[in-house]
């Protein structure tokens, strides 16, 4: 039938332009979702990795927290959530959200760049206080 | 009471199955005594549900920190509002409050239908209590029953996280669960229809107000949630695609594309396969957003193995009612041919079916990129993550799509629409959006996206007037009616019609509000008391801040907070001023909570964040040199929208959900069908 | 004391009220009772729903007058059907139906009062369309005995013959 036939065009021309826009979104937009201790081997195996964005998703070290006075740059020092001596420094320059804070056991997961300087550049930083939500008997008896 | 709550919630299981088994076998055996009895389950799991959340409540009222759910989640100077609140602030208790809502629709489900329909009722109060079931299956069994007492009682609980010490705490998680349990009602219809054979487009008929109230519910919800998120958790973004968030879009989608896709089977017999996939796939969404939210499923892909039990189990339920669903489909294929064919390509059929299409891809660019790094990492080992680029990259065209929809679907008629009438009634409306577009160019807008959807937006605007006075100046023409009792008459005669185009109004609103971030300023300066930040408006205004200082009152269950002070002058004439606070809450010493301030004005917001104290222990003790502060300031255009979009929303769907006059039954009826039958009658 | 015996209360009570249909014999109704929709009630309102769309897409400019009058007659046709199909049901339905259920007073729901609304604005429109009052033209409907439309200003009475073939094929 004629009218069906156009109609099937249609439909068709829509799952191929939302198709499209996924590839191409996913291709533009995405970004490696790693562990610190998947970040150093990473970086190590191939230096051009520092070009690219990746999400890490780690914990803040604890005291590691400073931010320069009337600027808006936060210095910290992200950890790896099972090999502790896995470390990097990351810079930050916007507003922290509310539930970071390097006194109890914060995990972080950062956005940004690995520069070659060893310095992680974050443009988006999410903190879960983890441990907070639900704690075990044992952390509600201390 | 609360101990009598969690036996209840031991025997509202056996109560549920048993209910479940006896609506099937009734239905199947023609056992009216069977379907009675599971029609009385169904009351009695919502009443045992009740005494279970009045169990959790009091709990939390009563300050018992010797319940694990209990200590986690409040303290003993949590405001009672928030404390009642409790019932649905973690994870345990958010499936309490699920299976109550669930099995409070259910009932009303029954009661509303206990003298009609009720040929659908035993395999729909069947389905409705293996769903209810199945969560108290998980609560009681998954390690998340919300009274696992603690070996001990600690003296004072853990506290709320004061994220959620919020007034849209109380307001938006239910309104969502409102949602997602409402469309388990049309879920069941749509089982019930094919088990019993019952294909017509009845079930459809007797559900449309549900659907509606689910749709309504889901759409109030997201709309409060990025109501939250703008006053507290957003620095002035109200949507981030954050999994949570996307999880309460995704049903919301679906349930959208269903209730256009209904309408084409009301109308024209079409479609009946694709509207019980459709009710299927929007149930399976409900269920997944529900457990999406409460489980951290997605967020830390490296850490998840805390709950990953409850995961699997939910992920295994939704296998096994999608099989289901697909086998009873393809058992009653034979019986759900179409009716009819698409006769033409240019009619408002046709539009639906794109406006179906484009919603599920939407939503399925959503579930693919929220899902993403899980489907990479199973795939790979390595997870790759997308961002927001990616949601707006493939939802901005999407939405775009949807707007150009909402304008051509009131003009086109079904069946058929000739194109010569077509390019008539759309030339008003294109002069008109061009004309706006030209005007904002020249007014010095040149974002290319932005101007297209304003232009868009007025395009759909006027054909939805140009309709209304159509539809009036014909009704006045037909009955003779003066124009006010004619538009009346023309809105109430036809809601579903005239609410959804209300409803549109509203979308576009919010639509064009999205677009005004495109033009948002901001600005973050630090300042001592007496100093000014300037910041100048896109409408060419400017705003003038003085910082007058900050004040340390306390407020119930904190221990301290700071308040700054802001004059504001727009133009050098003082206006409202603003305060901005940093809040130290019981028990969350370490994370002081950021409060916003906000002045909203009908075009634009001016927000402002206290981003840092240089000293915020000296300035709770009020010192006098604690008081140089860094502030961020912004000049939100067109957010407002979203909200005035959301009322617009909001009335529609009142409208289109407004029972129609005479629908209440007048005649008296009797309450059962009497006693069994002589068994000659049956044979 | 006062826990064992609320929840023997509660758990007694429940127990007793879920298992009474079933020891004392009560049925529920499974059968639709006379005054709901049924599959062909829903075919016929369906079928006056499109009818009065089409004539208001048709008045408000979004039907040519050919496709007005083919939809028309297309619909009225399936009412009609589904209309005579239904009093012919009704018929057997009021035969095999349990006494009470047949005793019980035909009543006005929503839907029938909507269909009576539906069906008395259709015939009014067809009679309109017979007298020769509704303009073949604009499809505006025009004072008993006018002569030009008020509507568009056309010769009434002139109706053109495939669109008179149509109404009443």
């Amino acid at each position: 039938m004629k009218e069906n036939g156009k109609f099937f065009v249609g439909l068709g021309g829509v799952a191929l332009v939302v198709t499209y826009l996924i590839w191409t979104g996913v291709s533009e937009s995405m970004l490696y979702y790693l562990t610190p201790v998947e970040l150093m081997a990473r970086v190590e195996q191939d230096p051009t990795f520092h070009q690219v964005g990746v999400k890490v998703s780690g914990r803040v070290e604890r005291g590691s927290w400073s931010r320069a006075e009337d600027e808006l740059l936060h210095h910290f020092t992200v950890i790896d959530l099972l090999d502790e001596s896995v470390r990097f420094p990351v810079e930050y320059r916007d507003i922290l959200p509310d539930t970071f804070n390097d006194t109890e056991n914060v995990d972080v997961v950062i956005e940004g760049r690995f520069r070659e300087d060893g310095v992680f550049e974050a443009t988006v930083v999410l903190a879960k206080c983890g441990s907070r939500y639900e704690a075990t008997a044992e952390e509600l008896l201390g | 009471m609360i101990l009598l709550g969690e036996l209840a919630l031991w025997i509202a299981l056996p109560v549920g199955i048993w209910g479940a088994v006896a609506g099937f076998v009734g239905g199947r055996k023609e056992r009216g005594d069977l379907v009675l009895s599971g029609e009385h389950c169904v009351y009695a799991v919502f009443f045992l549900l009740v005494l279970t959340s009045a169990g959790i409540i009091t709990a939390f009222v009563t300050d018992n920190f010797e319940y694990w759910y209990v200590a986690n989640y409040s303290n003993r100077e949590l405001p009672l509002f928030y404390k009642v609140a409790g019932l649905w602030a973690g994870q345990r208790g958010s499936l309490v409050f699920w299976v109550l809502l669930l099995s409070f629709f259910s009932a009303a489900a029954v009661f509303t239908n206990r003298t009609k329909n009720r040929e659908f009722m035993p395999y729909v109060v069947g389905v409705l209590l293996t769903i209810s079931s199945f969560f108290l299956v998980v609560l009681l069994f998954a390690d998340v029953n919300p009274f696992e007492r603690l070996p001990f009682a600690p003296a004072d609980g853990r506290g709320l996280n004061p994220q959620l010490q919020n007034y849209w705490m109380t307001i938006h998680p239910p309104t969502l669960y409102l949602g997602f349990t409402a469309f388990t009602i049309p879920f069941a219809f749509a089982m019930s229809a094919l088990l019993s054979g019952k294909l017509d487009t009845r079930w459809i008929l007797i559900t449309r107000r549900w659907i509606l109230l689910s749709w309504f519910f889901l759409a109030n919800g997201i709309i409060f949630g990025m109501r939250w998120a703008y006053e507290m958790l957003g620095w002035g973004g109200f949507w981030f695609w954050d999994p949570v968030e996307n999880a309460s879009l995704l049903p919301w989608l679906a349930a959208t594309a269903f209730l256009h896709s209904i309408q084409i089977q009301e109308n024209r017999g079409m479609l009946k396969v694709w509207n019980m996939g459709l009710v299927t796939l929007t149930f399976l969404l409900t269920i997944f957003a529900t457990f999406l939210t409460r489980s951290g499923l997605i967020e830390s892909v490296h850490t998840f193995a805390e709950n990953t039990k409850i995961a699997f189990i939910f992920l295994a339920f939704m296998g096994v009612m999608a099989g289901c669903s697909a086998l009873l489909i393809a058992w009653r294929y034979p019986q759900l041919k179409s009716e009819n064919q698409i006769q033409s390509f240019l009619s408002r059929e046709s539009a639906f079916l794109f406006n179906n299409l484009i919603l599920l891809g939407a939503a399925f660019s959503i579930l693919w990129g929220t899902l993403f790094p899980l489907i990479t990492e199973g795939l790979t080992g390595t997870a790759i993550a997308v961002g927001p680029p990616f949601f707006n990259r493939v939802n901005l065209p999407i939405g775009l799509a949807l707007m150009a929809l909402m304008g051509i679907g009131p003009v086109i008629a079904w069946r058929r629409a000739s194109r010569r009438n077509l390019v008539k009634n759309f030339r008003m409306p294109v002069i008109v959006g061009s004309m706006v577009v030209a005007a904002l160019f020249l007014r010095g807008v040149h974002h290319g996206m932005a101007l297209l959807t304003f232009g868009l937006s007025a395009f759909v605007m006027t054909i939805i007037i140009v309709e209304f006075v159509k539809g009036t100046k014909a009704r006045a023409r037909i009955e003779g009616e003066g124009h006010l009792l004619a538009f009346y008459h023309l809105v109430s005669r036809n809601r579903r019609r005239w609410g959804g185009y209300i409803v549109h109004v509203g979308v576009v609103m919010i639509f064009t509000a999205f677009a005004g971030v495109a033009f948002n300023r901001e600005l973050i300066q630090t300042v001592d008391p007496g100093d000014t930040i300037t910041i100048g408006s896109p409408f060419g205004h400017e705003y003038t801040l003085t910082y007058q200082g900050l004040s340390s009152p306390r407020g119930k269950n904190m221990v301290r907070q700071a308040v700054a002070l802001m004059t504001v002058e727009r133009n050098g004439r003082p206006i409202e001023s603003l305060t901005a606070e940093k809040v130290l809450y019981v028990k969350w010493e370490s994370s002081p909570l950021t409060i916003v301030g906000i002045n909203s004005y009908i075009l634009e917001d001016l927000y402002l964040i206290l981003e840092n104290v240089n000293d915020l222990g000296g300035a709770f003790e009020n010192e006098a040199g604690a008081q140089r502060a860094t502030f961020k300031v912004q000049v939100n255009v067109l957010v407002g929208w979203i909200w005035y979009g959301g009322f617009v929303v909001t009335l529609g769907g009142i409208i289109a959900m407004w029972p129609s006059r005479g629908s209440t039954r007048t005649a008296p009826r009797t309450k059962t069908g009497g006693k069994r039958p002589a068994l000659a009658a049956r044979s | 004391m006062g826990l064992i015996v609320g929840v023997i209360l509660v758990s007694a009570g429940v127990i007793l009220f879920v298992m009474m249909p079933v020891l004392r014999g009560d049925w529920a109704v499974m059968g639709r009772s006379d005054d709901e929709v049924t599959e062909v009630d829903a075919r016929k309102q369906t079928a006056l729903r499109g009818l009065r769309d089409a004539e208001y897409d048709f008045r408000s400019g979004k039907l040519d007058q050919a496709d007005y009058e083919l939809l028309k007659s297309d619909l009225a046709r399936q009412a009609l059907e589904a209309m005579e199909e239904e009093s012919a049901a009704g018929h057997l339905i009021d035969e095999g139906a349990p006494p009470e259920a047949a005793a019980k007073p035909a009543e006005s729901t929503t839907s029938e009062a909507e269909g009576d609304r539906l069906e008395a604005e259709i015939a009014r429109v067809r009679k309109g369309m017979a007298e020769g009052r509704t303009c073949s033209a604009c499809g505006h409907l025009n004072v008993k005995k006018s002569l030009f439309c008020t509507g568009c200003g056309g010769r009434l009475g002139e109706v053109p013959t495939e669109a008179r073939d149509a109404v009443s094929g």
